[in-house]
């Protein structure tokens, strides 16, 4: 899953607010070619839609057979030897995602706040567009860079400083690798920080001039305004982005794939920060090649997984962005 | 004290010590004047109207005085702005406390909206560090009265500021205002957006709360001014787009015998 | 219990004071708390420039004409820098990513259209899916077209990843388009109306041309993205050493020969990923900047 931004999240008006305006209808007498036309596109398109989910439902019936409650019961996942237990994944997903957003939304909130009251105005535009290029970089690149450049640093000097600050303390102990959960963590904080920044400065930006001048002419410091007068106003948006963010996070596949160190030993469970793992998305990629035999199935059920936690996480971030949006109308 | 013989006024003014001074006041934008060479004197608990057609720099001057304009890049202003005597913007004093005895009312209701009503009426001393909860609760009630708004939320004090209608919330507003207890309260054009059921609202609330603070109220409606003003100012925008001031005076002389007569035909209604 | 005195002229000297003695730690916290933020800003420009950094400078002595041109070649213990060139991924990228243009642009322009003039349940649900579509991890549609294609009919095709890759391309390009056309003010679109012209013709007249800019935002945007994507190509379009330009025979693409490089057994693949990086961002920049500039085409309008 590449790159989500906000240029490709435009809240499309309710089907009804825009055209309630212009009140017609396509009359069913004339340009009777066109709206069938149209029609045939759209239901053709609904048709696949719909076939998509049959598919991935259908196949990952067998998987759910094959692999059965074990998925939810036992503990560990090791596709070579047939055992499939979620729970390493999900413990794998659900970790890198968290500190990447831990890293990822201080820094973007930050940078944001930094872009608009920092920056000079006409900079600004300058500025964003750099950090938004972040969005762009492809996941692969981000592999690339991740496993050639990130990971020798770490192994090398990261992941021994954190050990050494830490005296070898829990989770900070055991083998340095530079692979595995930490690096994890950073290279997925680096890929949604972007989404962050802008929406967030979208939003900060938004926030009428009154409400800042009101807060300084009673007397209050830079600091103060933004702490207690625009960041609470920015919280649902920022909300907003962070669920967006979460959603890229949870889906993240290639460069994931290449920088948790999975393909070539899987912890049985990411247990400390330097542990290698695997998250929902990465193993799919990872196991795809040898997807014959049954349990290629299984995979085909984390497919289906990953689409329902990704697609309910991302519908809940588009309607809180679309509900910020109305709030200061 | 100064009697008003002994000071060198540009206008004759009734006796009364005078809380802000403007000396020579200009406002450039990037190097463009908005308004410029104000002279006049605000006197202590008196309200002082800024009047003109639109463009002649009355918001803009108003502005200046609590250094708003300090957040627009490019933006200076030149002469003198005397608070008590002492220059605002040349003062060791740190901003944000000549800012907190010079209280702001915008045209636009302007209360946190993520605030309560009384975390509203109370935010300015939040942010100047009080924090005797007793103070504050009672500031609240102090202000809130003073703004007449104490009686219809003293059931709600923790409901969203945003529940309130547009007249309460300016009203919100000049409580929170007047909590800090600034000695001088800038209005600029506070009825406009609003009824005419809260603007009268607001005008009673103007006249009476010049015994606690000296108001400067910058209106686009002269009959407002009129009403509610003791004193007035008239700019107007000279050819060259530069607003300035024509005439100082009592409201009195200048709605009913101005000097000039270009503030003539204002109040007359000539031109708006 | 209030310790001060009701007196006004107290109350008065009380703020005062409290906010003379408190302003220099306000003053301190505040100036703290912006140093933040511009720390924030910072470090959200560090990966970019060692990204940058790291891909132009790896990269950019890949950019040679024979790299581009000439085939992989799989190196050899007496030959382990011989890996030949990208000529054949980058014929296997162009073949995939232009036939999924083809079919993306007129099937996402239609869809738009039909979301716009149409109502009904059905649209609803339509444009419902499509936002979706965009937030989906790619590799689902990769599994989707693996399932579909592959496993029906045991082979690999160039257009396979086509295929996958429009399930990327259309939602972005749909979504876009769609705002577009909603863009376009009504009393354009009332005064074809009123001249007598039919829907078609006003939609073909006045509103496309009215919202080009935008939907060209969504095309350029969609195929920046689309351009880059690995997950979903992977697993349908086989392999080819060779450059292929025939879309029913396998192919390697630009992402996927990184993929293969990436875990290669010699260091000598590994470092070119460099340069297929440089290779490739310099396409995806391409058009992001293209779509870019038609955003700024919108707002000037």
């Amino acid at each position: 899953m590449e790159q989500v931004t906000t240029e490709n999240l435009e809240p499309t008006a309710d089907a009804g607010s825009a055209q309630a305006g212009r009140e017609r209808k396509l009359p069913t007498g004339s340009d009777r070619v066109y709206r069938n036309t149209l029609w045939t596109v759209l239901t053709l398109v609904g048709v696949i839609v719909f076939y998509f989910i049959f598919v991935l439902v259908k196949n990952s019936l067998p998987g759910w057979q094959y692999a059965g409650w074990k998925m939810f019961t036992t503990g560990t996942w090791s596709f070579g030897d047939n055992k499939f237990s979620v729970w390493p994944l999900v413990l794998g997903t659900v970790l890198t995602t968290f500190f990447a957003l831990l890293m990822a939304v201080p820094v973007g909130v930050g940078a944001a706040l930094a872009i608009v009251y920092l920056i000079p105005r006409r900079l600004r535009l300058a500025v964003s567009s750099l950090i938004e290029l972040l969005a762009v970089v492809p996941s692969i690149v981000y592999g690339v860079w991740g496993a050639l450049v990130m990971a020798g640093w770490l192994g090398n000097k990261g992941e021994p400083w954190l050990k050494s600050v830490a005296h070898g303390a829990w989770p900070f102990n055991g083998a340095t690798s530079g692979y595995g959960m930490t690096l994890g963590s950073i290279v997925l904080a680096v890929m949604i920080m972007p989404i962050v920044t802008a929406i967030s400065r979208d939003v900060i930006v938004a926030v009428p001039k009154e409400l800042t001048e009101g807060a300084l002419s009673l007397g209050a410091t830079r600091g103060q305004v933004i702490r207690k007068v625009i960041l609470p106003s920015c919280k649902t948006g920022i909300v907003g982005a962070v669920t967006l963010a979460t959603g890229r996070a949870l889906g993240e596949t290639i460069a994931l794939a290449t920088v948790l160190g999975g393909v070539t030993q899987m912890s049985p469970w990411p247990d400390r920060a330097f542990s290698t793992g695997s998250t929902l998305a990465a193993e799919i990629a990872i196991d795809f090649g040898a997807i014959t035999g049954k349990a290629g199935n299984v995979l085909f059920a984390l497919s289906l997984i990953l689409m329902l936690i990704v697609g309910v996480v991302t519908y809940f971030a588009r309607s809180i962005i679309r509900r910020n949006e109305r709030q200061f109308r | 004290m100064d009697t008003a013989e002994t000071r060198d006024q540009p206008t004759s003014v009734a006796v009364s010590e005078p809380v802000l001074s403007l000396r020579d006041v200009s406002v450039l934008f990037s190097g463009k004047a908005a308004v410029r060479n104000a002279t006049f004197d605000v006197q202590a608990n008196k309200v002082t109207s800024l009047i003109g057609p639109s463009g002649s720099g009355k918001t803009t001057l108003l502005r200046a005085m609590n250094r708003l304009h300090e957040l627009t890049p490019g933006a200076t202003v030149t002469g003198q702005i005397l608070l008590e005597g002492e220059d605002l913007y040349k003062s060791t004093v740190p901003i944000t406390v000549l800012r907190s005895r010079i209280g702001m009312v915008f045209q636009r209701p302007n209360p946190f909206p993520t605030m309560s009503i009384l975390d509203n009426a109370v935010a300015g001393l939040r942010f100047i560090g009080v924090r005797d909860k007793a103070f504050l609760a009672e500031s609240a009630e102090k202000a809130l009265s003073e703004a007449a708004l104490w009686d219809s939320v003293k059931d709600r004090l923790k409901a969203p500021a945003a529940t309130l209608s547009g007249g309460e919330q300016q009203r919100l507003c000049i409580a929170r205002a007047m909590a800090v207890e600034p000695e001088v309260l800038l209005m600029d054009e506070p009825t406009a957006s609003l009824d005419p059921v809260a603007t009268q609202q607001i005008e009673e609330l103007v006249m009476s709360l010049k015994q606690f603070v000296t108001i400067v109220i910058v209106t686009h409606n002269m009959q407002q001014a009129n009403r509610v003003s003791d004193n007035c100012a008239f700019l107007l925008m000279a050819e060259d787009r530069t607003g300035e001031l024509i005439e100082f005076d009592t409201t009195e002389k200048i709605f009913n015998d101005p000097k000039d007569s270009r503030t003539l035909d204002y109040t007359l209604g000539r031109f708006g | 219990m209030s310790t001060v005195d009701v007196g006004t002229h107290d109350r008065r000297e009380f703020i005062r004071t409290t906010s003379a003695k408190s302003y220099r730690r306000r003053a301190v916290s505040s100036r703290i708390f912006m140093s933040l933020l511009v720390l924030a800003l910072t470090i959200a420009f560090v990966p970019l420039a060692s990204i940058l950094q790291n891909v132009v400078g790896h990269g950019i002595h890949y950019l040679t004409w024979g790299f581009l041109t000439t085939s992989q070649q799989l190196p050899s213990i007496t030959n382990t820098n011989g890996i030949g060139g990208i000529g054949n991924a980058l014929a296997g990228t162009a073949v995939v990513d232009l036939i999924a243009i083809v079919i993306s642009i007129p099937t996402a322009i239609l869809l738009a259209i039909s979301m716009f003039e149409l109502q009904g349940r059905w649209v609803v649900a339509v444009r419902t899916a499509m936002e979706t579509f965009i937030g989906l991890p790619s590799i689902v549609f990769g599994v989707f077209t693996y399932v579909s294609l592959v496993l029906t009919t045991h082979q690999y095709h160039a257009y396979f990843g086509s295929l996958a890759l429009t399930f990327i391309m259309v939602p972005v390009m749909t979504v876009n388009a769609l705002a577009a056309l909603q863009s376009v003010p009504d009393t354009l679109i009332e005064a074809g109306l009123s001249l007598g012209l039919r829907p078609s013709r006003v939609m073909l007249h006045i509103i496309l041309p009215a919202a080009r800019a935008r939907v060209f935002t969504g095309i350029f945007l969609a195929f920046s993205r689309a351009v880059g994507e690995t997950a979903p190509i992977l697993f349908v379009i086989g392999a080819s050493t060779l450059p292929n330009f025939n879309p029913g025979a396998q192919a390697t693409s630009l992402p996927t020969l990184m993929w293969s490089y990436l875990t290669g057994a010699y260091p000598s693949q590994r470092e070119a990923c460099w340069g297929i990086a440089l290779v490739l961002m310099v396409a995806v920049l391409f058009f992001n900047v293209l779509s870019r500039v038609f955003v700024a085409r919108t707002q000037q309008s």
